[in-house]
């Protein structure tokens, strides 16, 4: 619980930072800062990779299926709360302050004012034409 | 891995041209998007759709979990169809003896109960489908009445309740397993199909053996097709009790739906699919023909209708061939003038029921059938 009293505050000091060119690293003690939004990288479905939440999303969210499920959702924070507790009844292993963690992780980068998703064109995967 | 780069690389070029090129050209390359990798979930794109029958190439792929474990090989010859429960001659059926009984072919679309979901707003969670989870094949294979009247079920079966190969990574995971009422099984166009557009299931379409049940969602036509139940009461596992359901009065948009008002899904809905226009596109003037399918559940396609002025006036299409299940590819001539354009198709079916002008949300995305108005810009 204590984890997610502080993630408000802290996400008003990101933005902050983000807007602020003479932005002066966390001190010590604090969590590492979330990166910047990256529209034209989330469109491509790429993962802000050294947002601290990352290490519970390589942990508990490639056990069964691809991080691309995560990357193409465009959900308020209820809805990814609803999305990832549905996970944990699957199998994911997370509890509630993990679980409310992801939630606002998730709809800080994937929430309904992000267009969706750009694709490219690939080759059938294996296995998709006969023999 | 060298090799696969440079092709993922010169197709997405290849679409990129498609996306600016003037005409309504479009490229004739196989290619999929990849909306999953693992497990696979990979869409076809809109220009797939200008044809009766969609190639194996183009056509789109659906999993829940990862394939099942075995190569085509080792699944021929250890795969086994259990038909069991309420029935007298209970029997296990290997892919030998399903290519000794009498063989059928049916055609029919098969779609994916959430393709469109990307389009709902509000936005709903699951596998972003916009058009493309769709396709039309040949299937071939055995009727389902007939391995029915080899085990002779007993009067009190009323469902079948359906389980694939496939796994899920944890135990804890429910696995994917449906249910069709016996009627529906008894239907002489209900098969267990071998074959796709004439050549053996692939992996991907589920080895050695999937249903195919005319006319109702894709989540019905259960791939590597492994153990049949039969018995007396609806399926009660996740994705037949809670899983692939519809509200029975689809209310506001973003408003939850009790679970008491949620039913299964069984028919598709009547829809149509412009292939060789999308939003944006920049069209050269002069003569273009609009060219697409439509399709409906266990109705055919009786008009297609097309208006090229986002909706103010609307003329029929000419249709191609039609048939019981499948597609029916349509035609329009346009004669593109300079300016913006706002361009749709509207099907109707035999029964009479049409596309809504707007989508009918509900909680998880499914049977989107509202009419695309597609912008465009006329310019040489
Ligand atoms: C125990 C297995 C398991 C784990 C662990 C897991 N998922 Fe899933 N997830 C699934 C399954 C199964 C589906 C449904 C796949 C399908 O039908 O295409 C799914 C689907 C999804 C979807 C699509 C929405 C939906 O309801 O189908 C999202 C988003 C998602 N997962 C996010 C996550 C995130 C984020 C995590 C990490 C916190 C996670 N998953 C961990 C099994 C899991």
């Amino acid at each position: 619980m204590k984890r997610i009293s502080r993630a408000k505050p802290f996400r008003a000091l990101i933005l902050f930072a983000a807007c602020s060119s003479k932005s002066s690293p966390p001190p010590p003690g604090h969590p590492p800062q979330q990166p910047a939004i990256d529209r034209a990288a989330l469109l491509a479905g790429k993962l802000p990779e050294t947002a601290p939440e990352m290490e519970l999303v390589n942990a508990q969210c490639r056990i069964c299926h691809g991080v691309d499920y995560l990357t193409q959702q465009r959900l308020s924070e209820p809805a990814w709360k609803k999305t990832i507790e549905k996970m944990t009844r699957f199998g994911a292993n997370l509890d509630d302050a993990q679980i409310a963690s992801l939630a606002a992780f998730a709809a800080r980068y994937w929430n309904p004012e992000l267009p969706g998703r750009t694709w490219t064109v690939v080759p059938p995967p294996a296995g998709a034409l006969p023999d | 891995m060298q090799r696969r780069t440079f092709l993922q690389g010169s197709l997405a070029a290849l679409a990129g041209v498609h996306l600016r090129a003037p005409t309504l050209a479009w490229a004739k390359e196989a290619g999929l998007y990849e909306l999953t990798a693992r497990p696979a979930n990979y869409e076809s794109t809109r220009n797939t759709f200008t044809t009766r029958i969609t190639p194996l190439d183009r056509f789109y792929i659906r999993n829940h979990f990862d394939l099942p474990v075995g190569d085509a090989k080792t699944l021929a010859s250890t795969w086994k169809l259990e038909v069991r429960g309420l029935a007298a001659k209970p029997q296990a059926f290997t892919l030998f003896d399903l290519t000794r009984l009498t063989q059928h072919t049916v055609e029919a679309v098969l779609q994916c109960a959430g393709n469109g979901r990307g389009l709902f707003t509000p936005r709903v969670p699951g596998v972003q489908w916009r058009y493309g989870a769709m396709g039309n094949a040949e299937w071939t294979g055995v009727r389902l009445a007939d391995l029915l009247t080899i085990v002779k079920p007993d009067k009190a079966a009323k469902h079948l309740e359906l389980r694939g190969l496939d796994k899920p990574v944890i135990e804890k995971t429910p696995p994917f397993i449906r249910g069709i009422p016996i009627e529906k099984a008894l239907h002489p166009d209900t098969i267990v199909a071998l074959q796709m557009n004439g050549k053996p299931l692939s992996l991907q379409h589920g080895f050695p053996a999937r249903l195919v049940v005319p006319g109702w969602v894709g989540d019905d036509w259960m791939k590597w097709l492994s153990t049949i139940d039969l018995r007396a009461d609806e399926p009660t596992a996740f994705y037949y009790a809670t899983g692939y359901r519809f509200p029975t009065t689809p209310g506001a948009p973003g408003a939850p739906v009790p679970p008491e008002q949620m039913k299964p899904m069984t028919k598709l809905v009547v829809k149509s699919q412009l292939a060789t226009v999308s939003d944006g596109d920049v069209i050269a003037p002069g003569t273009h023909e609009l060219v697409g399918v439509a399709f409906s559940g266990e109705a055919r396609i009786k008009s297609v209708d097309i208006t090229v002025d986002g909706g103010t006036t609307w003329q029929p299409a000419k249709l191609e061939a039609d048939s019981d299940y499948g597609f029916r590819v349509f035609r329009h001539p346009w004669e593109a003038k300079p300016g913006k354009v706002t361009i749709a198709a509207r099907a109707t079916d035999a029964t009479g029921a049409t596309q809504p002008a707007k989508p009918i949300w509900n909680p998880a995305g499914y049977l989107y059938n509202a009419i695309e108005f597609v912008s465009v810009e006329v310019r040489s």
